[in-house]
């Protein structure tokens, strides 16, 4: 059972490319809420939303790539669940369950660049193209969160 | 130990950590009223019902100790062992030293303890009256054991029930009728585990029956709860627009039972303020006689709920309260009765609740608090300039200010000038107030004014920018909308609110909202006056736009550097709106005058979609 759900990813179009993340960091997919902003927060991070009840932030994966948008009514939000971090990503469409063996999914060709890859853990053939899993946690800077709230808790 | 011992020795130690609360409060009653035997009942019912339950679940060490603790008391309730001071000390002591064993229960079930010595002191108090101890009290006391060995074996009731019954005849341990019900009855409050209904009622519901609930389980429940009741309002603006009279009347009726849920649901998280006071009492005793002075303490109200969040954070400001009362407030006997006052000095401690609100008072009838001495003291420590004058007010509220202490010396019990500091600290941020009135020989008396719950909070929702935040209402002390000659602008000062004579910095909310705000003169918008910071300032809004209770949201960890934000709170629309913390907010808008932006990370780096 645990094999096949560790191996199992969602995914989903930022503009036109594809991304997939595990599914058991999935939570559940919105359709787009109403966003309250947070003002002196980085432009990627749209505000707060009200799920049933729970506040949870909400980020715009698009803006933190600097992916263009794509203009449809499917825009979706994934609530992602990082124990005890909680945090909904903006999407432009969610496409399908993948569940890739793993001779399937090749390491991340090296790129010559400056920017930081380390939250891409590699990528999938598919017929239509390329699919690249994310390291939802990384692009997400969970671990600085969990880091910070550590320190404060220590300081107080 | 299987899991099911596991959680037995959960809840036993909970429940022992209560009994032990109730018998240190029956110690202290004793020294002060030896010649009760109820009291002395009740203790050894106390001490016994540990026994045996720590026995049951394997506690074996703690079950040792706690036999030796109840032969002493045996002693002392068959009047062969006088009720002296060094007794009930000895007593407190033992008390202690079973709290230390259960407090290291509690991180490992497995702790094994060394009570020899405590041991050998039980039995050197005993042994002063060795030749009074008779044949028949041994006797008893083997009785008492076989008893227990059948009590803490038997996780059957009816079997405890006997076991109680036959107790009363052949060990006296209860003379009065009802004893044998009564014990029964505390065995099952407080050992859930033996399952045993009052002997009395024949295995009769027990109508104090509760459970724990995990406080994290209920904090998910009061989620749930609060958004029904957003929901709730949404649907009765809905069932108006709706030609059906029969959908109305069920809403309208939903209605009703919502606002009952909520209720209750809430009043969940309220737990009795006795525990905390009955803590006091010790400090007291211990504080009176470090001190020397004759005290005591009475406790008014002791059975008001409090919301369980606030209580955690009372506890120390309690105590700080509690010893300077003591310590500063009630002279020492000499000097009471020079005084003409009575020898014993009281120090009363009463809760209340009034008109939505929880009022703690603790007031002493000792030598007061002289104002001058006070200002002359924070001149030398220079905390005041020199020839500053101060109202009596301002001059007793010295005493908030930290490091602030009229004690020469540094003692045990106080003058390190932290202790009052804490206590202003604790009870602002619970959002509430103190005020403090002192008359000099006749005492003191301080009132702290505390929310009912922190889970709820009344606010005022407010916009700018087009964007709506609640204030905490109990932050907010006027609103004003000002007229062209209120306000005064300079290059130097910024924009300035005259107010009846006083001159309030003026900020705005929309500089906090937006970077580029849109200019609007001031005399369109409401300014807010914020006086629990320590100057007061004036902050514009666009709109006031109502009052209400709300529910409390914690914003994520990944806000938790946004210091000018304490939460969120869902609006009737179902919209979150962020809780403003004023003093940060001016904070950040004083920094924001420059340009650059600490929260702004990098920029992302720019692609363009292929």
């Amino acid at each position: 059972m645990s094999t096949i759900d560790n191996n199992r990813f969602l995914c989903f179009n930022l503009g036109v490319e594809e991304y997939a993340i595990p599914l058991l960091t999935v939570r559940e997919v919105i359709a787009m809420p109403e966003v309250t902003p947070v003002p002196n927060t980085p432009a990627h991070f749209l505000g707060i939303m009200n799920l049933r009840g729970q506040v949870i932030s909400i980020m715009d994966m698009r803006q933190k790539f600097g992916i263009k948008p794509s203009v449809n009514a499917e825009t979706s939000v994934i609530i992602c669940e990082f124990h005890p971090v909680c945090i909904g990503v903006v999407v432009d469409s969610i496409n399908s369950v993948i569940n890739p063996k793993p001779n399937e999914v090749a390491e991340t060709p090296v790129v010559n660049s400056q920017i930081k890859m380390d939250f891409i853990t590699g990528v999938f053939q598919k017929e239509a193209g390329l699919v690249i899993f994310l390291n939802i946690a990384k692009v997400l800077n969970v671990e600085d969160y969990q880091a910070l709230n550590e320190q404060t808790a220590k300081a107080a | 130990m299987s899991e099911m011992d596991l959680e037995l020795a959960a809840a036993f130690i909970e429940e022992a950590t209560q009994l032990l609360e109730e018998s240190e409060q029956c110690f202290l009653n004793l020294e002060s009223m030896p010649d009760d035997p109820g009291i002395i009942e009740k203790i050894f019912r106390l001490a016994h019902n540990l026994k045996g339950s720590s026995k049951a679940v394997g506690f074996d060490s703690v079950g040792a100790f706690a036999h030796e603790f109840e032969s002493l008391l045996l002693k002392v309730k068959n009047k062969e062992l006088a009720v002296s001071p060094p007794i009930v000390t000895l007593l407190l002591k033992c008390n202690d030293h079973i709290t230390q064993m259960f407090d290291a229960l509690k991180t490992d079930y497995g702790a094994q303890f060394q009570s020899e010595e405590l041991i050998s002191e039980i039995h050197q108090a005993m042994s002063g009256i060795i030749q009074v101890v008779d044949t028949e009290s041994e006797a008893k006391l083997d009785a008492f054991d076989a008893e227990n060995a059948a009590f803490a074996t038997t996780p059957d009731p009816s079997q405890f029930e006997n076991a109680s019954q036959d107790l009363t005849p052949e060990t006296n341990v209860a003379p009065e009728p009802a004893t044998a019900e009564q014990m029964a009855e505390e065995t099952g409050k407080h050992l859930q585990q033996t399952n045993s209904p009052p002997s009395g009622q024949k295995r009769g519901p027990n109508p104090e029956e509760s459970i724990r609930v995990n406080l994290s389980r209920l904090e998910t429940l009061l989620n749930f709860v609060g958004e029904m009741v957003i929901l709730q309002s949404v649907l009765t603006e809905q069932a108006q627009s709706s030609a059906s009279a029969l959908l109305k009347k069920t809403v309208h009726q939903l209605g009703k039972v919502t606002k009952e849920v909520q209720d209750i649901s809430m009043g969940l998280r309220m737990v009795p303020i006795k525990p905390t006071f009955q803590k006091m009492q010790r400090i007291v005793r211990d504080t009176a006689q470090v001190l020397n002075k004759k005290v005591t303490l009475e406790l008014h109200g002791d059975d008001t709920e409090v919301d369980k969040t606030v209580l955690e954070h009372l506890g120390d400001p309690l105590v700080h309260m509690v010893r300077n009362s003591v310590d500063h407030g009630i002279e020492t006997p000499e000097k009471r009765l020079a005084a003409g006052k009575p020898e014993m000095g009281t120090v009363h401690l009463k809760a209340g609740h009034q008109g939505g609100k929880l009022i703690l008072e603790i007031s002493d009838d000792g030598a007061g608090i002289d104002p001058d001495v006070l200002t002359q003291k924070a001149i030398e420590k220079g905390i005041l300039a020199k020839g500053t004058k101060l109202s009596r007010e301002a001059a007793l509220h010295l005493i908030f200010h930290p490091g602030f202490s009229t004690k020469a010396v540094v003692t045990e019990v106080s003058g390190r000038g932290v202790g009052m500091d804490v206590v202003k600290t604790n009870i602002e941020g619970l959002q509430g107030q103190i005020e403090l009135e002192s008359e000099l020989g006749k005492g003191t008396r301080l009132r702290i004014i505390l929310p009912l719950t922190l889970a709820i909070i009344d606010g005022m929702v407010v916009s700018a920018e087009n964007q709506r935040f609640v204030l905490p209402l109990s932050h907010v002390h006027e609103s004003v909308i000002p007229t062209k000659k209120d306000i005064h602008e300079s290059a130097g000062l910024g924009e300035v609110l005259l107010l009846r004579g006083e001159t309030l910095p003026l900020f705005r909310m929309s500089t906090l909202v937006s970077k580029k705000p849109k200019p609007k003169p001031p005399w369109e918008m409401t300014a807010i006056v914020i006086r629990t910071t320590a100057k007061p300032f004036a902050i514009l809004v666009d709109d006031i736009i109502g009052q209400q209770q709300i529910v409390i949201k914690k914003l994520g960890q990944e806000l938790s550097q946004l210091k000018e934000f304490i939460g969120s709170a869902i609006l009737g629309d179902g919209k979150p709106a962020l809780i403003v913390e004023l003093s940060e907010c001016v904070n950040r808008i004083g920094v924001s005058a420059q340009p650059s932006r600490k929260n702004v990370s990098q920029k992302p780096p720019q692609r363009s979609a292929a």
